[in-house]
């Protein structure tokens, strides 16, 4: 009797034993759920002072929806590949789950994302690794001959009724190349150019001396005069060409860009740019995280995910869908 | 086919259930019972509270959607109110023509530049007539041409509240926009007293409105948006999202609803959808929260009603086993003590525990002792019986005897023996008056002696002096006390058997003797005698036939003794064959007035 009183109590206490370790179990679990959040880094090159603000208000979005943390970490405006790569092992050593990158320099990155890729999921965005777009961006030489053919069409409207057929002059600002993203625009452009009667296509670019791109832009402008037509490729050409715009006063030279910071909508809005080509840089933030969180290791290569793009003029920039793009809800 | 698995398996089961204990059948009944009752009663409880949660939720979020609504229409009042002011206050108080209106504006508009992003008034050409802070328009702005100027045009005596969008009237230096909710009126503009029609315009800062939701948005479950009466969202939480065509949200159907709460599928999505519209402006405050939110919510509950009902069902089982076994405990120790009577000789019944088990144990005590009584009386009367039928054939014996006597007797007084005839009757009548003895079965050893003496008398006249017979009797023995005619049987043997063919030179030796707390009386004769294995048939074969010389007579002595003084007691017989017989009767030493108590008591049972 006594000894199946023991076992009885000693049954209890298993029960009861097992009952706590189940209830504390699923507490733990759901503590170390919440505990052990994924870390992520994001390496973006940068030329101005808010280049990103869309892509990481995108990257910011995904990452709060899936509750992972993201360490941001921008070059200094004038880094280099070299800092670039040192950054890459730097958050792949700190233990990073996956990086997204936009990358500085196509060429001298490939070797090394290529190798991490092994080990590290990477996902690029804005500007890919060797020759090939990014992971996700949009269509970059689409958007070069979109903007070619906006150009022309501005070009030929500014031609008088009756007025013979002229030559026009068409300057790119060919920096920042590096970049398989500016390079693929440029060809998308000169394509389109080229393909196009009386255009003459200059190229302009900083040589030994030329320090400054505005002061370059500004005294090449002054060179040619109104006639030509500026095109920069990227965010801190087109910024530069705003202020060499600013810098001449109003002329009545046709400039295009691409980018949208927030001085160069505010240059749009101002008349300082006649056209600017954006494309949808929340999404390709948020598309970008996402999919470096789905990406793994040696995995086969998704295809490029395309993301909008979009030409805005000063008569079109508070159009609905381009003030919501261009205009960020403070 | 699943019928008869059922069946067997319902039988499999059932046996096992009768073939337990009854502890373990208490105790399983009541913890079947109480876990079916208690899963019974969890799922209702669970059911009724994921019930009244959703309903407190649903109240929630109404009451949550209430109180942005308040704040918000305290906010878009705030901003009526400016508006009010302006115009009642300033623009209907003045004349423009002479009088500047940017004072009063700035003064209203630095009381609540924390929510206003500008103030102005236009002419209905679209003339700035004054503004603050800013106040140069823009060059490439037709202002005439923007939705909320056209929409107060159209309608002046109303208050209108524009889409939410940036503002796009004002050169600024600094580079920001600003999102901003147009609130705009017609009004009066005096001009050297000539009344002209004008607008006036209250953009109030968009930031105001984010921040009141995002704050309603802190919430654990769901999010809430706001929409104007055409479903376009003002504000969302995701709006970054439904703008990049990343996300969908159900708004054009929500513009539909009537405030009150909806069940919606939207996508793959069910969703409870709370509808609040806000005075003014027909927007409408809308509240979601999808139903997989609401049930990971409760599955949190879930787990712990699961955890909580193991713990509870581990107890109850543990309850069940005591209780089972404080109910059976009594029955148990009844039980033990029905099998230690079945063991030993013990009455000993558990009498304990609840009423009825003490019943029970009483009865079964009782019903012992009287089967005990029962079996002790039916032992005493099969010992009477075994003594009738043992006197009853004792008694058989006498009518031949006494046959063959009368008939010696008759043929002595043909032959005109009278002397030897009255000698034998005289022995006769002795003997027959010894063998009465009043009724008695015991009587002294002395009185037995004379009896056999008497028998041999007559036996003598009949065996024409065949034998001698000796009589060695201790002195003082005939006091004691004695089963009456054990002697004449064993001497009755001994002239049969022993003494038929010899030819007057049998002897009989009849012996009475003590020793110690015993008595012994012997009969020895000289005859034939017997060889071992009959002497060992003689007393303990009860299934000889009845004839001359079987030693039915001995045995009947035999038994008599044991009957009356025990087993110790008897006879013993030792035999040699050629040699003669030796007959022993063991009896106790028993003096006359205790042997009178004995038979008294045992005439009366």
């Amino acid at each position: 009797m006594k000894d199946n009183k023991k076992a009885r109590i000693k049954i209890l206490i298993l029960l009861a034993g097992a009952g706590l370790i189940l209830l504390i179990g699923t507490e733990f679990t759901r503590y170390r759920k919440n505990m052990e959040r994924k870390n992520y880094s994001v390496i973006l090159y940068q030329n101005t002072e808010n280049d990103w603000r869309s892509l990481l208000e995108g990257i910011k979005q995904a990452a709060y929806d899936a509750q992972v943390d993201v360490n941001y970490v921008t070059l200094p405006q004038n880094g280099t590949a070299e800092d670039a790569i040192s950054l890459l092992k730097r958050e792949e050593e700190n233990g990073a789950e996956g990086i997204l990158l936009a990358a500085v320099d196509s060429a001298a990155l490939e070797e090394t994302v290529e190798d991490m890729k092994t080990r590290i999921p990477i996902v690029t965005v804005e500007t890919g690794i060797g020759t090939e777009d990014a992971d996700i961006t949009a269509d970059n030489y689409a958007m070069g001959r979109e903007l070619g053919k906006k150009i022309v069409e501005d070009l030929k409207n500014q031609q008088k009724p009756g007025e013979e057929s002229q030559e026009y002059s068409v300057a790119i600002i060919c920096e920042f190349m590096k970049r398989s993203s500016v390079v693929l625009r440029y060809q998308g452009l000169k394509d389109y150019l080229e393909a196009q009667e009386n255009i003459q296509i200059m190229e302009w670019s900083r040589s030994a001396g030329d320090y400054n791109l505005t002061l370059l832009i500004e005294k090449m402008i002054n060179q040619k005069g109104d006639g030509v037509a500026v095109v920069a490729l990227d965010k801190y050409a087109t910024e530069a060409l705003i202020d060499a715009s600013v810098r001449r006063g109003q002329g009545t030279n046709l400039k295009y860009g691409f980018g949208s910071t927030e001085k160069i909508v505010s240059g749009l809005d101002k008349g300082n740019l006649t056209a600017l080509m954006y494309q949808n840089e929340f999404n390709m933030g948020y598309l970008g995280l996402n999919r470096l969180m789905n990406k793994k290791t040696r995995e086969k290569e998704y295809m490029t995910e395309t993301i909008m793009y979009k030409i805005v003029t000063r008569d079109t920039l508070y159009e609905e869908e381009n003030q919501r793009l261009l205009f960020p809800i403070n | 086919m699943i019928w008869k698995w059922f069946e067997n398996w319902w039988y499999k089961i059932k046996n096992i259930y009768v073939t337990r204990s009854l502890q373990f059948l208490i105790s399983i009944s009541f913890t079947l019972v109480t876990v079916i009752g208690m899963i019974f009663l969890g799922l209702f409880s669970y059911k009724g509270y994921n019930s009244s949660s959703q309903n407190i939720l649903m109240e929630t979020n109404q009451k949550l959607l209430d109180q942005v609504e308040i704040n918000l229409t305290m906010y878009l009042r705030n901003m009526m109110r400016i508006s009010d002011s302006m115009y009642y206050s300033v623009i209907k108080n003045m004349d423009l023509a002479s009088e500047n209106m940017d004072k009063e504006m700035n003064l209203l508009y630095e009381a609540n530049k924390d929510n206003l992003v500008s103030l102005a008034c236009f002419k209905m050409d679209g003339t700035l007539v004054g503004s603050v802070p800013y106040s140069n328009l823009k060059s490439n702005v037709d202002v005439t041409q923007q939705d909320w100027f056209i929409q107060t045009a159209d309608k002046m005596e109303n208050l209108h509240f524009s889409d939410f969008h940036v503002q796009n009237l004002f050169e600024n230096t600094n580079g920001r926009y600003y999102w901003v909710i147009s609130l705009s009126r017609g009004v009066e503009l005096t001009y050297n007293g000539n009344m002209e029609m004008g607008i006036l315009l209250v953009d109030m800062d968009f930031s105001g409105i984010k921040q009141l939701f995002t704050k309603a948005n802190n919430q654990e479950l769901g999010y809430i948006y706001l929409i104007d009466s055409n479903g376009k969202i003002i504000y969302h939480p995701k709006q970054n999202l439904i703008f990049s065509n990343l996300l969908r949200e159900n708004n054009q159907r929500a513009a539909t609803y009537d405030d009150g709460i909806y069940w919606e599928t939207f996508g793959s999505e069910e969703r409870m959808v709370v509808v609040k519209t806000v005075g003014y402006t027909g927007w409408k405050i809308v509240s979601v929260t999808p139903k997989d939110e609401i049930s990971e919510k409760f599955s949190q509950n879930q787990v712990m009603v699961m955890v909580i009902m193991i713990l509870a069902i581990c107890l109850i089982v543990f309850a069940n086993q005591l209780v089972s076994l404080k109910i059976v405990q009594p029955i148990k120790k009844l039980e033990e003590s029905v099998k230690k009577i079945e063991k030993e000789d013990s009455t000993d019944i558990y009498i304990g525990g609840p009423h009825e088990i003490q019943h029970l144990g009483q009865s079964i005590q009782s019903m012992v002792e009287e089967m005990r009584q029962l079996a002790d009386d039916i032992v005493v009367e099969q010992e009477k019986k075994r003594k009738s039928e043992l006197d009853a054939l004792q008694s058989q014996i006498n009518p031949h005897f006494l046959y063959n006597t009368l008939d010696s007797i008759m043929w002595m007084i043909e032959a005109e023996q009278y002397e030897d005839a009255i000698s034998m009757v005289q022995a006769l009548g002795k003997l027959l008056r010894i063998s009465l003895s009043k009724g008695k079965n015991i009587i002294t050893i002395g009185d037995e002696m004379e009896h056999a003496r008497n028998y041999l008398d007559i036996q003598k006249f009949r065996y024409k002096n065949k034998f001698t017979a000796f009589f060695e009797i201790e002195k003082g023995i005939e006091k004691y006390m004695t089963i009456k005619l054990i002697i004449q049987p064993l001497i009755e043997n001994a002239i049969y058997y022993g003494m038929e063919f010899m030819d007057g030179d049998g002897e009989i030796y009849i012996r009475a003797y003590s020793c110690d707390e015993d008595i012994y009386l012997e009969v020895e004769d000289n005859g034939l005698g017997m060889p071992q294995k009959q002497v060992e048939h003689l007393l303990t074969d009860n299934t000889r036939v009845r004839s001359k010389g079987s030693g039915i007579g001995l045995r009947n002595v035999h038994q008599r003794i044991q009957l009356y003084f025990g087993e110790s007691y008897g006879l013993s017989i030792m035999s040699e064959p050629d040699e003669g017989t030796l007959i022993r009767i063991h009896l106790p030493k028993t003096e006359e007035y205790m042997e009178q108590k004995k038979e008294e008591r045992h005439r009366e049972r």
